[in-house]
């Protein structure tokens, strides 16, 4: 190999600021997350309906309230250009209870999952993060919870206390708070054990900054996606709950009681079963999938 | 493409079905003999001394004969008592029992046997619910408190065909009692080998009626297979009865249009399914009432005004054709129709006691009782309480949304459990509750002496003492007639003050396949009975 | 040695677990309104005494508890207060094996569905197929059981059988009968009905967990030493993966073993599920309790042999060590 004279290479400046240069926007986490959320498209296109959902929530009873006036006269007819969802055997419009339907579902929904998450967390972080024998006594009462059969807590609480939302609510978050608890208790011993937990630890960070920098947004991930989709099961559960007559009350609507007369009358009267069961169906798939799509994003090892 | 594909798969299920004895493409065939029946659950109780629901009573109709039998009207005819003779003070009664009568284990069924029978409903240790039904007959309520042994009771066997019965008191519907579940028969040997299961499986209960329970899968299935031994076997024409236990309606429903069903209950919002199906409705009366109760304790409620103004607002009819959408009355008096006054029914010849939908007054008596409580309009709150159940949640919005237009006042409706719901009542903490009440025997006073100050049914706590000597005048009475005119004095006062506001009489509504005759359906005794019922 | 010690620890806190869970029914149980005799018609005090005594409930609730526990203790759950001559006992013993049947079709459908799904989804991640299954997985979960069942019964129930007997000319004839457990057609659709909602659960843990595994060194080493695809798939990718989907085995059986209640009502299956149900509403003391002992010690039971399952599969998991 012939030799190339020394003076036919020019040396490159040494400049350490162009060294430095992050070329790619540089992303924190939750842009890196938000980033790949929109990669995906099932997730987007559910976000978006599950938004358009809250807003027929929010704003759909107050331009149909009539949801509860009966119209005797005018009972069990089909779709039609006044009622679009037809009427039920008391001629209430079936649009106007779907549409407050979605109100009360979405909202029992939401407020039972916010409620049982905040518990969660703050249990689940407790045991967690200090761990030994308060951790071991804090899990063995969640095994005995989970072990009492939650119909006897259910029928005795909605029996007992005075019937309405907020007793259903509290009946169903008293029965389901164990599992993001152990969920979030999970995460906190993973995460503590973590190297970088360990560095921060050796460079003398305090436990406050360990908290607040490590393991918070470290689980927030994993606890965001047991919120989204524990909507959706607390609806479901309000509606086992109408099933067996300890739903919502009348003249109060919601999917799951309407569903459940709904089913009563399909035969003759699909359209009772099918518009709630729609809504029903759709916004929970909405949730589901939105659910994944979150999880999938905000999982690191699922960083490219 | 989709259909040559469908048509494929069908084709592969008809050859497959072909090869299948049974599951897959299984047909049943007509079957001539059995009838198919949803009794709707499983009879908790069979041992007869203790049972108190519809459903083993239906059963036990048709295995176990008690003295006497419901004929095809209604009427107490000869069971496993071929004859009885009332002594001249209607005390006494004495049953002739039928000869060549046999149990299911070749044993012959005796005077013992019933002596045996209301011995042991009553025996404290036996526990009965049911036991006070008994009460009528001599030392029996005695007896059953624990204050007189059981050998004291008014029921003697005199040899083996003649069972002597004392009462209390003249009893003039004894006969129906006597028909009734308590009072059937127990044999002792019999009993006293399977003591610990007695009814709790089909081997551990012993039959002499027209059929006898020859299969029992808990929960699933019973098979009724007629009695060859039964005195009366040649009238019997169903081979077999096969009793399922399906509790959802939607799928009894469908189970009956897949013809596995013989017989099936209409609720009204099915009706013009099943006419539209071709099905022939019947109807008859199971003769409850339902009603409003309130709580007359109640500060709101304690004012005969206020009930009064949620009576009136009521469309009863509305309520019926509308809502129901079924074949029950609207009622305007307590007592149903089928019970029998003077000569013909009560009800026909009281008349109607009460106005349906006068909304005017209504508001105008709301407005005044709410001024004599001493109540503001805007503080007055009023809660009904419903029980448990699909058909309710319509009911009680429809009542709901009459008094939200009629009276313009917003009622809160809870919906409990059954249990709950008469603890509710039990403690008071009640202002409205929809119930209702069906008879026990044939006679208006079985609706009217609830209402007595302090009896364990009056949860309204109504308490009158003109009512009170009406009905306890009444109930010693020995001339038929002034008798019922206390009673109609009676029910004019009780819906005056009313304690109670009447809303519906129930129809039931039922339907069955083509080439079923004969089934009788009834208020009083076991139904539906299958006794005289034929299938082609 | 280790997992003997670690059986009897195991054995011990359960039965702690027991006792408190016992506790806490019993007196919660007290404490509903009712009793197990109220009934439509009032019965006097008198009648109400003599059952009271029948059944031990005249004395304090404290002694119960004592005399309770020591009749537990013994296997004796006592008679049914609803049932009045069948004994607890027999009734878990009659219904629980057609309620274990019915779940365990159902798990054996949701777990090879589950896990069929759960793969393609993993293996086409973030493309059409991974969406597909997805949707095909939870769209079952979108609709409340009570209304899959009351569907299913309809369309084929009703529809197919109608649709059946005009073909065959038949109006006896019975394609798929969808009541009852007594023939294997009637064990075709319940099972399906029962099993959607947990097929979601585990095609959703699996297509997780599979991408986990997929981005493991060993897989890379795998893939770099010249595996085939389908040899790094079947080999080592699945094998791994199914790991995690085994510890929801183990709660999800019992939930679907003691919930079946709607799908055993809709299909008219005598099964233990709708006892969890009426037991509370009749306000049965005994079968109340005899029910939660028995689900207790089903969880308890289901979770224990998951653990000890985990443990011997995945040897990185040590048990003397382990915190349940």
């Amino acid at each position: 190999m012939s030799s190339i004279p020394k003076d036919k290479f020019t040396p490159v400046p040494k400049d350490i600021a162009s060294a430095q240069k992050i070329h790619r926007p540089s992303l924190s986490y939750w842009q890196d997350a938000w980033r790949r959320l929109k990669l995906n498209k099932v997730a987007m296109f559910s976000m978006w309906f599950i938004a358009f959902m809250a807003i027929v929530a929010i704003f759909g009873p107050m331009l149909f309230p009539d949801y509860r006036d009966n119209h005797l006269d005018q009972t069990l007819l089909g779709p039609n250009s006044r009622f679009w969802f037809g009427t039920d055997e008391l001629g209430r419009d079936l649009f106007a209870r779907v549409i407050r339907g979605t109100r009360i579902s979405l909202f029992i929904g939401l407020t039972a999952s916010l409620i049982t998450t905040a518990f969660g967390v703050v249990y689940g972080g407790i045991s967690g993060y200090f761990g030994g024998s308060l951790d071991d006594a804090m899990m063995r009462f969640i095994d005995i919870i989970s072990t009492v059969p939650d119909m006897i807590i259910l029928i005795l609480l909605l029996v007992v206390l005075p019937q309405g939302i907020p007793t259903l609510i509290l009946a169903m978050c008293l029965t389901s708070w164990s599992g993001i608890a152990r969920i979030v208790r999970g995460q906190l011993l993973q995460i503590k054990e973590q190297d970088y937990v360990l560095v921060a630890r050796t460079q003398g960070a305090s436990a406050g900054r360990i908290i607040a920098k490590h393991l918070i947004p470290n689980a927030l991930g994993p606890i965001i996606v047991r919120l989204t989709m524990a909507v959706p099961a607390f609806i479901f559960e309000e509606a086992f709950l109408s099933f067996i007559n300890l739903g919502v009350r009348i003249p109060e609507a919601s999917w799951g009681n309407l569903g459940q007369s709904g089913v009563q009358q399909f035969q003759q009267h699909p359209y009772l079963l099918i518009f709630p069961a729609l809504f029903l169906c759709i916004t929970t798939l909405a949730l589901n999938l939105f659910g994944d799509g979150l999880r999938d994003a905000l999982d690191p090892k699922m960083r490219k | 493409m989709i259909k040559r594909s469908l048509a494929l798969i069908l084709t592969i299920l008809v050859l497959a079905t072909s090869f299948a004895g049974c599951g897959i493409g299984a047909s049943t065939g007509p079957k001539g003999g059995t009838l198919n029946f949803n009794l709707g659950s499983e009879p908790p109780e069979m041992d007869p001394q203790l049972s108190t629901d519809t459903s083993s009573f239906m059963i036990l109709n048709s295995t176990i004969e008690g003295l006497v039998r419901y004929d095809k009207e209604g009427k107490p005819s000869a069971g496993a008592a071929t004859k009885w003779e009332v002594s001249a003070d209607g005390k006494t009664y004495t049953f002739t029992m039928r000869a060549n009568n046999k149990w299911s284990n070749g044993d012959p069924v005796t005077a013992a046997d019933f002596v045996y029978g209301f011995t042991r409903a009553l025996d404290p240790a036996t526990a009965s619910q049911y036991a006070y039904i008994l009460y009528d007959i001599k030392n029996a309520q005695k007896i059953n408190e624990g204050t007189m042994p059981v050998t004291d009771l008014g029921v003697k066997a005199v040899g083996t065909d003649k069972l002597v019965i004392e009462l209390e008191r003249p009893t003039p519907y004894f006969l129906s009692i006597a028909a009734f579940g308590t009072a059937l028969p127990c044999n002792q040997k019999f009993f006293e080998a399977n003591k610990d299961t007695y009814g709790a499986e089909a081997a551990t209960l012993i039959y002499n009626g027209p059929f006898t329970i020859s299969e029992w899968v808990h929960e699933d299935h019973m098979v009724l297979t007629k009695n060859p031994n039964y005195w009366n076997a040649k009238a019997i024409a169903l081979d077999k009865i096969q009793v399922f236990m399906i509790a959802d309606a939607a799928t009894t429903k469908i189970k009956f249009f897949n013809k596995e069903l013989d017989i099936a209950g209409v609720p009204g919002v099915d009706m013009k399914e099943f006419t539209d199906k071709g099905y022939k409705l019947n109807d008859y009366s199971d003769g409850a009432t339902f009603y409003l109760e309130f709580n007359t304790t109640d500060k709101l409620m304690g004012n005969a005004k206020i009930r009064q103004a949620f009576s009136y607002a009521v469309d009863r009819k509305t309520y019926v054709e509308k809502v129901m959408k079924d074949h029950s009355l609207p009622a305007l008096a307590l007592v149903p129709p089928i019970l029998p006054g003077k000569k013909e029914s009560f009800r026909k010849e009281v008349g109607d006691l009460i106005n349906d939908n006068d909304p005017a007054a209504a508001k105008k008596l709301l407005a005044e009782g709410l001024a004599e409580a001493g109540v503001a309009v805007a503080d007055a709150k009023f809660t009904i309480i419903m029980d448990d159940g699909d058909l309710n949640k319509t009911r009680g919005a429809a009542l709901q949304d009459m008094w939200k237009q009629n009276l313009g006042v917003n009622v809160e409706f809870q919906q409990m459990p059954f249990k709950a719901r008469l603890q509710k009542m039990t403690d008071k903490d009640f202002q409205i509750v929809f119930a209702g009440w069906g008879p026990d025997y044939n006679d208006p006073m079985t609706f009217l002496d609830m209402f007595l100050t302090g009896n364990g049914n009056n949860h309204t706590s109504y308490s009158s003492a003109a009512y009170d000597k009406l009905i306890n005048d009444a109930k010693v009475e020995a001339d038929s007639g002034k008798r019922m005119d206390m009673l109609v004095a009676a029910e004019k006062m009780l819906m005056a003050d009313m304690p109670i506001a009447p809303i519906y009489f129930r129809m039931r509504t039922w339907t069955a396949q083509t080439g079923i005759e004969g089934v009788v359906r009834r208020a009083i005794g076991g139904d539906p009975d299958f006794y005289w019922t034929t299938k082609k | 040695m280790q997992l003997a010690k670690y059986i009897i620890r195991r054995l011990a806190i359960s039965l702690v677990t027991l006792f408190v869970v016992i506790t806490a029914t019993f007196f919660l149980m007290n404490s509903m309104p009712g009793d197990p005799f109220t009934g439509q018609k009032a019965i006097p005090k008198a009648i109400k005494d003599n059952l009271y005594k029948k059944y031990g409930l005249d004395k304090p609730v404290g002694e119960r508890f004592v005399l309770y526990l020591s009749n537990t203790v013994t296997g004796d759950l006592g008679m049914s207060m609803t049932y009045k001559n069948r004994k607890v006992v027999d009734v878990i013993k009659q219904s629980f094996p057609t309620s274990a049947d019915l779940g365990i079709r159902a798990i054996i459908f949701a777990s090879i569905a589950g896990i069929f799904l759960g793969i393609i989804a993993a293996l086409n991640h973030n493309r059409t197929w991974d969406s597909v299954s997805m949707v095909i997985a939870i769209i079952g979960v979108s609709l409340p059981a009570f209304i899959v069942g009351a569907l299913l019964q309809w369309l084929i129930g009703l529809q197919l059988n109608q649709f059946y007997k005009l073909i065959v000319g038949d109006p006896y004839a019975m394609l798929i009968p969808t009541t009852g457990w007594d023939n294997w057609a009637a064990k075709l659709v319940p099972p399906f009905a029962l099993g959607i909602s947990a097929l979601a659960s585990i095609a959703r843990y699996m297509r997780t967990s599979m991408l986990d595994v997929l981005n493991q060194d060993y897989i890379k080493t795998a893939k770099a030493k010249g595996l085939t695809k389908t040899q790094v798939t079947v080999r080592h990718t699945i094998r791994n993966a199914i790991l995690p989907v085994v510890t929801i085995l183990g709660p999800m059986t019992a939930a679907i073993l003691t919930g079946s209640f709607v799908i055993e009502l809709i299909f008219a299956i005598p099964g233990l599920g709708k006892f969890f149900i009426i037991s509370i509403a009749q306000n049965d003391y005994t079968m109340i309790m005899g029910l939660t002992i028995f689900y207790a010690t089903f969880l308890i039971f289901m979770n224990f042999v998951v653990d000890i399952l985990y443990g011997v599969i995945d040897p990185r998991i040590r048990l003397a060590k382990g915190k349940a």
